[in-house]
């Protein structure tokens, strides 16, 4: 047995396939380090990328996807005796079938483990990789690796290893013992989602047979700090799981073993017949002399066909491909999941996941196959025969990169019919095949052409197969590395080119231009590459690198096509280098960050505490040219000095990218700092403004810039969906434009940038946080757009003409608003409807929407004639006549309120797909009754510039929106939107950076201030009354409603809250809004018993409380009170009343319907990380 | 058709010298090319198939440079190298229809004739279905003769074709060489001397990338005519004549040495004169340039 294990050990250690999968799995973990081209598990930027719970997710996913490998390896164990037909030697000799049967078995495991520990390797070497973002990072411990590689590696490769090597003996076919890795993947993925569905979290958690869910399960409490930091323990799920699947292994190999025959006889399910020989003697004689041909160039057809179906029909592209579609398929087949919601499967939306999905796999085949075929005759030893044919190198060349182009171009076309039909299996049918081939064969296969070139080239130069590929891997891998490394401009990296985000409303949009002469760019590149891989293709034994060129002939065509492509590249490149560094300003990264650190450094200290004038009148006119992505705002302010002080020199700051074409104050000033790289100027009064005094500062900017830039392309003013926010000066320093980063801080020697400033800060109360230039301005704009479009501004229309070819509108507001505005500008159908308060006043609403988009036009305008009831009856009036929801392209996720006017993005909202089951979250429904509550909760009350203010705005507006969704849909439809949020908060407090706070000094935390102040608004609501906490918050309205500075707080809320608060609550108040307060509660036992016509329920209970620290550090706060029980018949809440009640056990009771469950705190207001026993089957 | 190869020299990066001043006439028909293992006949052959460069000299087929004008040769040429494999999931027959499509048989009718005629005439016609990676040694080396002789070549270089055969097989094959020959320019590179002999009018030895002798092989025999001479000796005696004559070859007759010199002269000491024979001649030339 020693023997064998050896021999087998020795042999699989000689093969260059050994190191090439190991080399494989390395570099998978390597990217999914050093760059964000792969992305497996872990990685939300918070849990460092080698701690263990990431590494063992790591290793569990890729363990899987990695199925074929084992397979490939421990599955020809013993098959490849049989092929190479020295079976009969083995089993002759003295050898005992145990002996060679595990002998194989472990040397082949031994094997298998090696490569696998290619993927601990690639975390390894990639975490010393200079750069990689130290703070992904923990400090190095090798007991983390030797931990994953017990815990999960180990077991996970002998289970695999069992099957593999079971399977493989028994089948003894190449193709089972490659499909069967498939089959496991493929298995795998299906268990997981279908396990998604099982109730038993520890049932679930061992049907995966490579650890992932057990880990989940024991891993699920753990803070950040302990996911950094704990070994993957080995109990519990985990230990089950593990010894579940270990012993599964051995058993199959004893099973197997026992199947096992010394015998040349496989079991095999069907063997094909022997073809019967031709029963007529064949003609003879030899060819004809006719048949002489010269040198065909008509043999290309035959070549290129014959290199097609060598690639389609050998094992590895039926694998990989097959791999490759079906991961694609399962991704795309959850690619309408947004969050927790559904969307319509839109093309846009299906054709990036697709080609997102299957990159990877290109990748594979373009590397591996441009080096088979280069080697493809050399590798049988065909290669003099090839060679000395009379067919031209540039024929024979040519057809092998045409073959693979042709194979990567059938994978495309099948992606299309993927995307297809996943849409098809949806019931989806708004096809748009255009975009599919557009996108597809547009923008993803030139780079697939560019990377085949590379390939080949490199192939070729090199002339080392093994080295090429590595040679070609570390290419792709570099492309990618680059960038971060300082090297971003697209002319320098390898078919990069800008990545396409689509729009139903504006298509490829501007993306269009700067994909094109890149991708023509870099196809002229590669035409280079391919010739000179034509030029120095190997032929014959004479492969030195100098003789192949001094030897390597080239077609005239060839060389007329060098010069061509050479002088077009050359010009390609000059005119992309005019639009990315002329006409617009290309800078590295570091260059960026080097700007921003010198703003802070230069200005920060004499301009940030000047006294400066406040805004208080906007008189705006801006001219979009969306067909040309240009526009000009021009426009005057009322500056007023509110300080007490007088205003010598006056600080105007421009967004860089615009050009100033005018700045004219109202009073005599001199320039004096004048920085457009960083838009920072600045203007001595010849006579100070003293304080109440005015004057006038009139701008003229215009984004006038033409062509396209390095980056990704301006968005924001879309041909169809412009978006433009603020184009406008803003006066003073602004904190904003400084590095924000803490590592890159560090780096850069900045002091530490402070966490927003405290409630107590009177200075930051004189600010909001949206702005510091101004409190409430009068508003009037003129919008002109394009003759085809609506424009839309903040304001009530006054007029609409038409003039100089734009059509153009003219916005003014009747009631002071915050100084945020916004420009949209669309092809828009628009949908009207009227809302009536109770007093009569009526209000407009608009909805402007991309036809076709008409899904949830009735939900949203629900949602909003919702919102402004209950918000109207319960804090104040609205203080608008009309409210006006603007569609933009999906070049953002979001919806966002300005004052009567919410743009609201298209890849939320317009395409989700609400159920029609009872059970469905009505989500436009309670967006929309979101942004229509920011009405009250930002543009009438707003806190100040400090911790916590977002309680205000966002927590306020979400309890708004949920309450007004309860009024329409139930109380039941607010707890399943209150679970939801339970856990995004429990989910985002995971991953907090720094310190976590109570959401009275919140930090625009977003994980805290929308969830968690939404459960906390419910839970108050609930305890001491919706009427009681909405009256509490119209008198708070009511005295901060359009205040002037200091703005109010989270504090002087909180001082309402209390008022309203009995003292019985104080405490329960004081756990949700002042404190970090989370909840065990679960039921230990629950009976049921019939008592006359009643059904009666004791139930046993327990519920504690704990409070934790911002860094996650618990105590114990003693027993929890104060919620409430509910029991179900199926999914029908029944009623039910308190028999009695003690602390730990209460007896309840209901007529009728028997019930099935019981459910502790069924509204969800209490935090608790494990809802899974808070209910109990009856 | 002729081949004219005048002063070829090719030194190998490691500092062989695989060809040194190779001058060769090759006519129409059968021409045998002799000589040792590491002779340079390899190389020969690879650089007269345009599978490599020479350092210096110049290959001419009728007039035409092929050096320069490779597809002058390969054109014309059927090539079966030394050592050689085929795509093991490919069958016998698709392998030789693709290669008659890259050797210009594109009407697709007429290629069938021919893959057929070839199959039958390899003794292949049984196993054209199967996939060549199940194919014997001695199938693969029938296969590769047909391949080589795909589209009637008119200069056929076969390297070392006999190694790997059966006599049976050997004997098919030779015919077939004897065959083709006729309507063309064979060259057959071996070791064997029995098969230059039996097939060859015209042939050449080549030793240390030299060309020791070349002609007919009655030429080639003459050279060492009446100067062969052999003796049976004991066995302990072998050392002692090795340092006093030229032997050219040793061999057993019924378990005892029996060696054959060379001299012009009469040794006496029992040494009778022999007739020389080409394989004589062979050893005697290799053995010369040898010292």
């Amino acid at each position: 047995m020693h023997a064998i294990f050896l021999f087998e050990l020795r042999f699989r250690m000689r093969q260059v396939s050994t190191y090439l999968f190991f080399f494989v799995l390395f570099l998978l973990t390597f990217l999914f380090v050093t760059t964000d081209v792969v992305k497996i598990g872990g990685g939300d930027g918070q849990i460092k990328v080698n701690a263990p719970i990431v590494l063992g997710q790591v290793v569990g996913i890729m363990g899987a996807l990695g199925a074929v490998i084992a397979s490939a390896l421990v599955g020809t164990a013993i098959y490849r005796d049989f092929e190479a037909q020295v079976h009969e030697l083995f089993f002759t000799t003295h050898l005992s079938r145990a002996a060679y049967f595990f002998g194989r078995f472990f040397g082949a495991l031994v094997v298998t483990l090696f490569v696998y520990s290619g993927l601990l390797f690639g975390v390894l070497l990639g975490s010393l990789m200079p750069w990689v973002d130290k703070n992904s990072l923990g400090a190095f411990r090798i007991e983390s690796y030797v931990n994953v590689f017990l815990v999960i590696l180990l077991p996970n490769v002998l289970f695999l290893a069992a099957l593999f090597f079971v399977f493989g003996t028994l089948t003894r076919s190449l193709l089972a013992i490659y499909l069967q890795g498939v089959l496991v993947f493929v298995g795998w993925a299906v268990a997981l989602t279908l396990v998604r569905a099982v109730d038993n979290k520890l049932v679930a958690s061992l049907l995966d047979p490579f650890g992932l869910a057990a880990t989940s399960v024991v891993t699920r409490y753990w803070t950040l700090a302990e996911k950094n930091a704990q070994l993957l323990p080995l109990t519990g799920a985990l230990l089950y799981n593990r010894l579940l699947w270990v012993g599964l292994g051995v058993s199959l190999l004893t099973v197997g073993f026992r199947l096992f025959k010394f015998s040349a006889m496989a079991l095999t399910i069907r063997k094909k017949p022997t073809p019967q020989p031709t029963p007529q003697p064949p003609p003879g004689g030899a060819a004809s002399p006719s048949a002489r041909r010269g040198l065909g160039g008509n043999v290309f057809p035959a070549l290129l066909r014959f290199y097609f179906r060598d690639i389609v029909r050998s094992v590895p592209f039926l694998v990989i491909a097959a791999a490759g579609m079906l991961l694609l398929v399962i991704n795309a087949w959850v690619a309408d999941k947004l969050l927790e919601n559904t969307i319509y499967p839109v093309t846009r939306v299906m054709v990036e996941q697709v080609s997102g999905s299957f990159m990877l796999f290109f990748l594979i085949l373009i590397t591996f196959y441009a080096g088979e075929l280069c080697w493809r005759e050399r590798t049988v030893k065909l290669d003099q025969i090839a060679d000395a044919l009379p067919v031209r190198t540039f024929t024979v060349a040519l057809a092998k990169f045409v073959a693979l182009l042709l194979v990567l171009a059938l994978l495309t076309v099948g992606l299309i019919v993927a995307g297809i039909g996943v849409q098809t299996a949806k019931g989806y049918f708004h096809f748009e095949l255009g975009i599919y081939c557009a996108y597809l064969f547009g923008t993803i296969y030139p780079i697939l052409v560019c990377l085949t070139a590379l390939a080949f080239c490199v192939h070729t130069v090199v002339n080392q197969k093994f080295m090429g590929h590595t040679l070609v891997l570390v290419s792709f891998v570099a492309t990618q590395a680059l960038p971060s490394m300082g090297l971003d401009h697209r002319l320098a990296l390898f078919a990069s080119t800008p990545e396409v985000k689509l729009s139903d409303m504006n298509g490829f949009g501007p993306f269009t231009l700067p994909v094109f002469w890149f991708t023509l760019y870099w196809l002229l590149a590669s035409a280079l590459l391919v010739v000179l891989a034509i030029k120095l293709w190997v032929r014959g034994k004479d492969d030195h690198l100098a003789t192949r060129w001094q030897v390597g002939q080239l077609p005239a065509v060839a060389k007329t096509t060098a010069v061509t492509c050479a002088a077009g590249f050359v010009a390609v490149g000059g005119w992309i280098f005019v639009n990315t560094n002329l006409r617009h300003t290309y800078r590295s990264e570091n260059a960026q960050t080097k700007l921003q650190v010198e703003y802070e450094r230069k200005y920060k200290a004499r301009y940030e505490k000047m006294p400066q004038p406040r805004v208080t009148d906007v008189e705006i006119d801006v001219t979009l040219w969306p067909e040309r992505g240009q526009y000009e705002s021009k426009g005057t302010f009322t500056l007023k000095n509110k300080t007490n002080q007088p205003v010598r020199e006056l600080v105007i700051q421009t967004a860089p990218e615009l050009t100033v074409k005018a700045l004219t104050l109202g009073v005599v000033a001199t320039p004096g700092v004048t920085d457009k790289d960083r838009g920072f100027r600045t203007f001595t009064l010849a006579q100070p403004l003293a304080p109440g005094a005015t004057t006038t500062l009139a701008f003229t900017l215009a984004y006038d810039k033409i062509g396209f830039s390095n980056g990704s392309p301006n968005t924001s003013i879309a041909a169809n969906g412009a978006f433009v926010t603020m184009p406008c000066p803003q006066i003073g320093y602004q904190a904003d434009g400084e590095v924000g980063d803490e590592a890159e801080r560090r780096k850069e020697g900045l002091p530490p940038k402070p966490r927003m400033a405290p409630a107590t800060d009177i200075t930051a109360r004189q600010n909001t946080y949206l702005g510091t230039d101004a409190d409430w301005v009068s508003f009037a704009a003129t919008v002109r757009t394009a003759p085809d479009q609506i424009a839309i501004a903040p304001g009530y229309l006054e007029k609409e003409w038409s003039e100089n070819g734009r059509r153009c509108f003219r916005y003014k507001m009747d009631a002071p608003i915050r100084q945020f505005f916004t420009f949209v500008s669309a092809r828009y159908t628009v949908k009207k409807d009227t809302w009536t308060s109770k007093d009569g006043k009526r209000v407009a609403l608009e909805i402007y929407y991309h036809p076709g988009h008409e899904y949830n036009l009735e939900r949203m305008m629900a949602g909003a004639k919702a919102a402004l009831s209950y918000c109207s009856e319960n804090f104040s009036p609205y203080q608008f006549r009309q409210m006006r929801i603007l569609e933009f392209p999906a070049y953002q996720q979001f919806a966002q309120a300005f004052p009567n006017t919410v743009p609201y993005s298209e890849g939320i909202g317009f395409i989700l797909k609400v159920g029609h089951e009872k059970d469905a979250l009505d989500v436009p429904f309670y967006i929309t009754a979101h942004e229509v509550a920011h009405q009250w909760w930002a543009h009438q009350v707003l806190g100040a510039n400090v911790a916590g203010s977002e309680l205000l705005s966002e927590s306020l507006a979400e309890y708004s929106a949920l309450q007004t969704l309860k009024k329409t849909y139930g109380e039941e439809a607010l707890a399943r939107f209150l679970k939801l949020d339970m856990d995004r908060y429990l989910r985002g407090r995971g991953t907090e950076r720094e310190e976590e706070n109570p959401l009275v000094s919140m930090q625009h935390q977003q994980y805290i201030h929308y969830p968690k102040g939404a459960i906390a608004f419910c839970a108050l609501a609930d305890r001491i009354g919706e009427d009681k906490l909405n009256a509490a918050l119209a008198s708070f309205v009511k005295k901060t409603a359009f205040q002037e500075p200091p703005y109010t707080t989270a504090l002087e809320l909180m001082e309402t809250l209390k008022a309203a608060t009995p003292t019985a609550d104080q405490t329960y108040l004081s756990d949700h809004f002042e404190k970090i307060t989370l909840y065990d509660l679960r039921i230990n036992e629950a009976k049921k018993e019939k008592v006359g016509s009643k059904w009666r329920v004791t139930v046993r209970y327990q519920a504690t409380k704990k409070y934790a620290d911002g860094k996650g550090n618990e105590t114990d706060a003693g027993v929890a009170t104060g919620f409430a029980f509910g029991l179900w018949k199926h999914k029908e809440r029944l009623k039910e009343s308190v028999v009695t009640s003690e602390p730990g056990r209460i007896v309840l009771e209901t007529t009728g319907d028997e019930p099935d469950k019981v459910e502790l705190d069924p509204k969800h207001l209490y935090i608790d990380r494990t809802l899974d026993d808070n209910t109990k089957k009856l | 058709m002729a081949l004219e190869i005048e002063n070829l020299t090719k030194t190998y990066p490691n500092g062989v010298r695989a060809l040194d001043g190779v001058t060769l006439s090759i006519p129409h028909g059968l021409f045998g090319l002799l000589g040792p293992n590491g002779a340079g006949k390899s190389s020969l052959m690879r650089t007269i198939a345009t599978l490599q460069e020479p350092d210096t000299g110049s290959i001419q087929l009728d007039g035409i440079d092929t050096l320069k004008n490779k597809e002058a040769m390969r054109a014309t040429l059927g090539y079966l190298p030394q050592e050689f494999g085929f795509y093991p999931t490919l069958s016998g027959e698709a392998t030789l229809d693709h290669f008659a499509t890259l050797k210009g048989l594109s009407n697709g009718k007429e290629r069938k004739a021919v893959v057929e005629g070839l199959l039958a005439q390899v003794n292949l016609w049984e196993a054209r279905k199967k996939n060549v990676g199940g194919y014997s040694g001695g199938m693969k080396q029938r296969l590769g003769i047909a391949v080589a002789l795909l589209a009637n070549p008119k200069v056929i270089i076969v390297d070392e074709p006999t190694a790997g055969l059966d006599p049976t097989e050997r004997n098919r094959f030779l015919n077939l060489l004897a065959e083709v020959g006729e309507g063309a320019t064979v060259i057959l590179s071996t070791h064997i001397v029995e098969d230059v002999r039996e097939l060859c009018e015209r042939m050449a030895i080549l030793a240390k990338g030299r060309v020791v002798a070349q002609g007919n092989p009655e030429d080639v025999i003459g050279r060492v005519a009446g100067s062969v001479w052999r003796k049976v000796i004991g066995k302990d005696e072998l050392a002692e004549y090795e340092s006093r004559y030229q032997i050219i070859s040793r061999r057993l007759i019924a378990g005892k040495p029996v060696i054959t010199i060379y001299q012009s002269t009469d040794p006496g000491e029992g040494f009778e004169a022999i007739a020389a024979d080409l394989e004589d001649a062979y050893f005697h030339a290799v053995q010369e340039a040898e010292v």
